[in-house]
């Protein structure tokens, strides 16, 4: 473990002079005159013409620096008929990294910039160049089809997703999830080979160096190394340090050395001026502003009056969940939670909760024959006011729309009402495998009768649909960075066209807070994608934001307790957008 | 048209011509042509031939005005495309750089080649052929940049005699392909004479500008003083000697700085690769006077003079059995005989 308390000085020679003695060029032959040889004995014999065309054409291809970028020229033709614009920030992230950072750096720009993009030319062009021949890209499970599409589609670089212990050896193009390489198997063959480039996306996630992913990745031989993240510093210095640390140790010097001079506490930086431009060595942090530009955003809340049936359901549901809520003090109160998030998007999705509530044989948190009687009602309950509002939409608007919603039962009933109005749509939720996906994804973009595709979070979480603009959020998820994650599908770089998004609430409900919460403290629909997510796990505090929601709603007995709960949760987050500006923003 | 494009419409045009492929150039600026592109076998087709037509230019702005058109720049996938084609052609030639013998005109250039006025008289010129081999390199200076250059070599495979500038002088110059009648019998075979030309280009590589490397060794040294730095003083603190692991943790870490130190160096570790793209076997001619001094009793007599054509250089040739003229081949004799009768 490198972070152990062991001195080195008496055992490692403090000269590399003395490690590696040499440090002349070492001369390869990469063909052998043989095959030349062989031509001339034949007599196959060319033409005078087409020798001085090979010396001419060997000529035309000759590299030399990095001032210019080869894969821009080499890729301008393919990328005009596929659509694919590079930025100027992206260009110039790809020079600086190629050109100065020696192909090691963090890459964190804000979630919507092209991370990947600037990851993949970085690739492409030390390809070009014959500088990587065998690399390795670690992402989530989750990314790793969008990665293989993604250098497949704009840099026509095949790459094989290594799951067996097989392809390691015998593939030089490789991606794999970074939870399938670490195991025993994979791993000891990755440690065993040498990478030209290794790119790990998510990189936040190797914030600590007592993880074993932190210690694999580390482990690693390397030419060239990319670490992809918006998140680069979250709760505390030290993780930016350990970051730092992987990539390129020293650079902060050692970490007693640096929490003396650059920290003040966990999370306060010192000598900021010094420490950003040690960070600008290694670290690239592209953020939303005036030169990169993302198209309009229309963000529109619609309010949905509900029927008296849902308006009585929901006030019956409400109170059973605060009283159960209120006799467990909270403890195992997860269903009731579901539950509440789930009466807020359709009576459809809290039918099964209060099924299997009703089932209960020991009475715990609820009475299961009250559980029962909301059940029987709930069923009653035959059509939801926020699908009027959804119909209209879709009527109205010609373009491709992508409705989320957080449960699979809602899911279903859009679609199933969706279809009795006409309207074919396509279902995109966790359950369809990687390559269905892709499928649903291509038949949406392509097929114009599907209009509407009706997707889940974890269905959606990831994927790119920049050729569709409009969006209805049919509930809202609890969490901001969810619903920052759904607008994010829509509107990021690549989008051409204003960007409308439809968020539906109910009255007087939860979510009607939420929304207000959301839009008019968090400003999260003013932001640009990205923003917000450091202030929320501030907020947080360790405790999630759905349970800071849940927490309030369980607590207030009527509508004002509620609406003077959310005003104070709204200032707490003002102030910590007021904090926030002033203290990462110094190094970052 | 700038030079760049220029250069790179030309290659385009000349590989269609040495392709065979049909295609029609508009008013230099724009390529039509098709060609025929050989399909690999995939899971599902064979094999197979198809027709593709390229419209092309080399310029941007004339992607405006011959919309369709594919833009064909230095570093582009269609250059590219041609170059790999390319590759494939042109990798043995043979070839003769064929001599009017015009003694009047030669002697006007002997003379004007040499210093002295000449205190000789010339007599009757002989013309033979030389063997040449010619091999162009591509050498890659590499670390964790690369940069590449081309190296043109050639070796007389007569004498043994290596120089580098052959190819620049054999520039529009005309080359035939029969061979000449006259041929001096080669001493050196096609092996040696590749290896003598390998072993010159690393000879002349050793003595190749090292600042790619020094600065190489810079930046590696930089990084290892970064290495240094994290693990010298990240481990400052006194050694936990008690703590029970601790020669397993010392372990650890020198394994981990070890590594580190390895990676570092092989990351800017030079290196010359060396390629070769095409060899040619040239046969190039000389012509030899013996000439006859002013004053015939006056010490030996002089050696015979080479003159060089393609080089305009003068030689003197000390060897008094005429060994030219007795290496000359058997067949190209014969041959001489034969047409001479």
């Amino acid at each position: 473990m490198e972070t152990s308390n062991i001195q080195l000085a008496n055992t490692v020679p403090k000269s590399i002079g003395k490690i590696f003695p040499s440090f002349e060029p070492e001369i390869q032959l990469a063909n052998d005159f043989s095959e030349f040889l062989l031509k001339m004995r034949r007599k196959q014999w060319d033409t005078w013409d087409s020798f001085l065309l090979n010396y001419r054409g060997e000529e035309l291809s000759l590299t030399g620096g990095f001032d210019d970028l080869l894969v821009l020229s080499h890729m301008q033709e393919f990328w005009r008929q596929n659509g694919v614009v590079p930025y100027p920030h992206q260009i110039e992230t790809v020079k600086k990294v190629v050109s100065q950072m020696r192909g090691r750096a963090i890459l964190a720009d804000e979630v919507g910039l092209g991370k990947t993009i600037e990851a993949g030319m970085i690739l492409k062009e030390y390809m070009l160049r014959g500088l990587v021949k065998r690399f390795l890209i670690l992402t989530p499970a989750a990314l790793c089809r969008q990665w293989e599409a993604e250098l497949s589609e704009k840099f026509t670089i095949p790459v094989l997703i290594a799951r067996r212990q097989y392809d390691w050896g015998h593939y030089d193009f490789l991606l794999a999830s970074i939870d399938t390489a670490k195991k025993e198997a994979n791993r000891q063959e990755i440690l065993n080979t040498y990478f030209d480039m290794v790119i790990v996306d998510e990189a936040h996630k190797l914030k600590s160096t007592g993880t074993q992913n932190w210690q694999f990745v580390n482990e690693i031989q390397k030419k060239y190394f990319l670490l992809l993240t918006a998140t680069p510093l979250q709760n505390d210095l030290k993780e930016l340090f350990n970051l730092i640390t992987l990539l390129r140790p020293g650079q902060l010097g050692s970490y007693r050395h640096f929490k003396n001079k650059y920290t003040k506490g966990k999370r306060t930086p010192q000598n900021a001026p010094e420490l950003r431009n040690l960070l600008s060595e290694v670290m690239i942090r592209n953020k939303h502003g005036a030169n990169i530009g993302f198209t309009k955003r229309h963000v529109q809340n619609i309010p949905v009056i509900p029927s008296e049936m849902e308006r009585s359901l929901y006030e019956q549901l409400t109170s059973f969940i605060r009283k159960g809520f209120q006799s467990t003090k909270g403890i195992g109160a997860l269903p009731l939670l579901t539950l509440q998030r789930e009466i807020c998007s359709s009576t459809f999705a809290a039918v099964l909760t209060l099924f299997k509530m009703s089932q209960a044989v020991n009475e715990g948190a609820v009475s299961p024959e009250e559980a029962a009687d909301l059940f029987t009602l709930t069923q009653q309950v035959k059509e939801n006011s926020k699908m009027r509002v959804v119909e209209e939409l879709v009527r109205k608007t010609p373009e491709k729309v992508i409705i989320f919603t957080e449960f699979l039962a809602t899911q279903s009933y859009i679609r199933t009402r969706l279809e009795q109005a006409g309207f074919l749509s396509l279902a995109f939720d966790g359950s369809l495998s990687a390559s269905r996906k892709e499928f649903t994804k291509y038949e949406f973009k392509h097929r114009p009768e599907y209009r509407i595709m009706v997707c889940t979070e974890s269905g959606g979480e990831g994927i790119n649909l920049q050729f569709c603009n409009t969006m209805i959020n049919y509930d809202l998820p609890w969490n901001p960075m969810r619903l920052e994650q759904r607008i994010g599908r829509i509107h990021r770089l690549g989008q051409t066209r204003e960007v409308f998004i439809y968020n539906l609430f109910i009255q007087n409900t939860v979510e009607e807070h939420l929304i207000r919460l959301l839009s008019e403290k968090v400003k999260m629909f003013e932001m640009v994608i990205g923003e917000c997510e450091r202030v929320i796990s501030k907020l947080t505090m360790g405790k999630s934001f759905e349970g800071r929601i849940m927490e309030l709603v369980m607590n207030s007995v009527s509508h004002e307790e509620l609406h003077q709960g959310f005003a104070q949760l709204g200032r707490e987050i003002e102030t910590l957008l007021e904090d926030d500006s002033s203290e990462w923003s110094e190094i970052l | 048209m700038s030079e760049n494009s220029q250069v790179i419409f030309g290659f385009l045009e000349d590989s269609l011509k040495v392709a065979g492929s049909p295609y029609t150039a508009i008013n230099g600026e724009l390529l039509m042509a098709q060609c025929q592109v050989q399909v690999p076998r995939s899971f599902f087709r064979p094999a197979r031939t198809e027709i593709m037509n390229l419209q092309m230019v080399c310029r941007p702005h004339l992607l405006e005005k011959y919309p369709g058109s594919e833009l064909v720049t230095k570093g582009s996938y269609r250059l590219q495309w041609f170059i790999d084609g390319i590759r494939e052609r042109g990798l043995v030639v043979k070839g003769t750089y064929h001599y009017e013998l015009d003694p009047r005109k030669i002697q006007r250039e002997i003379k004007a080649l040499l210093k002295d006025t000449p205190q000789f008289f010339f007599e009757q010129p002989l013309l033979i052929y030389q063997p040449l081999l010619l091999v162009n390199f591509k050498v890659a200076f590499e670390t964790d940049e690369k940069f590449e250059e081309l190296y043109s070599l050639d070796i007389n495979l007569v004498n043994g005699e290596i120089n580098h500038n052959l190819f620049a002088q054999l520039a529009g110059k005309k080359i035939g392909s029969e061979k000449p009648r006259k041929l001096e019998k080669r001493k050196i075979s096609y092996r040696e004479g590749f290896e003598a030309l390998y072993n010159h280009l690393k000879w002349i590589l050793k003595n190749h500008d090292h600042d790619w490397v020094n600065s190489a060794k810079i930046r590696c040294e930089e990084e290892i003083s970064h290495l240094e730095s994290y693990y010298y003083n990240h481990h400052e603190s006194h050694p936990a000697q008690r703590e029970p692991d601790y020669h397993q943790q010392k372990n650890e870490v020198e394994a981990g700085f070890y590594r580190r130190i390895a990676e570092t160096y092989r990351k800017f570790q030079p290196m010359i690769r060396i390629q070769i793209c095409n060899a040619a076997l040239f046969y190039l001619p000389i012509i030899r006077y013996t000439v006859e001094p002013f004053n015939h009793t006056a010490g030996e007599p002089l050696p015979s003079l080479i003159f060089d054509p393609l080089r305009h250089k003068i030689r003197w040739y000390h060897n008094i059995t005429n060994p030219l003229e007795e290496s000359i081949s058997r067949k190209s004799a014969e041959t001489e005989r034969k047409t001479k009768a």
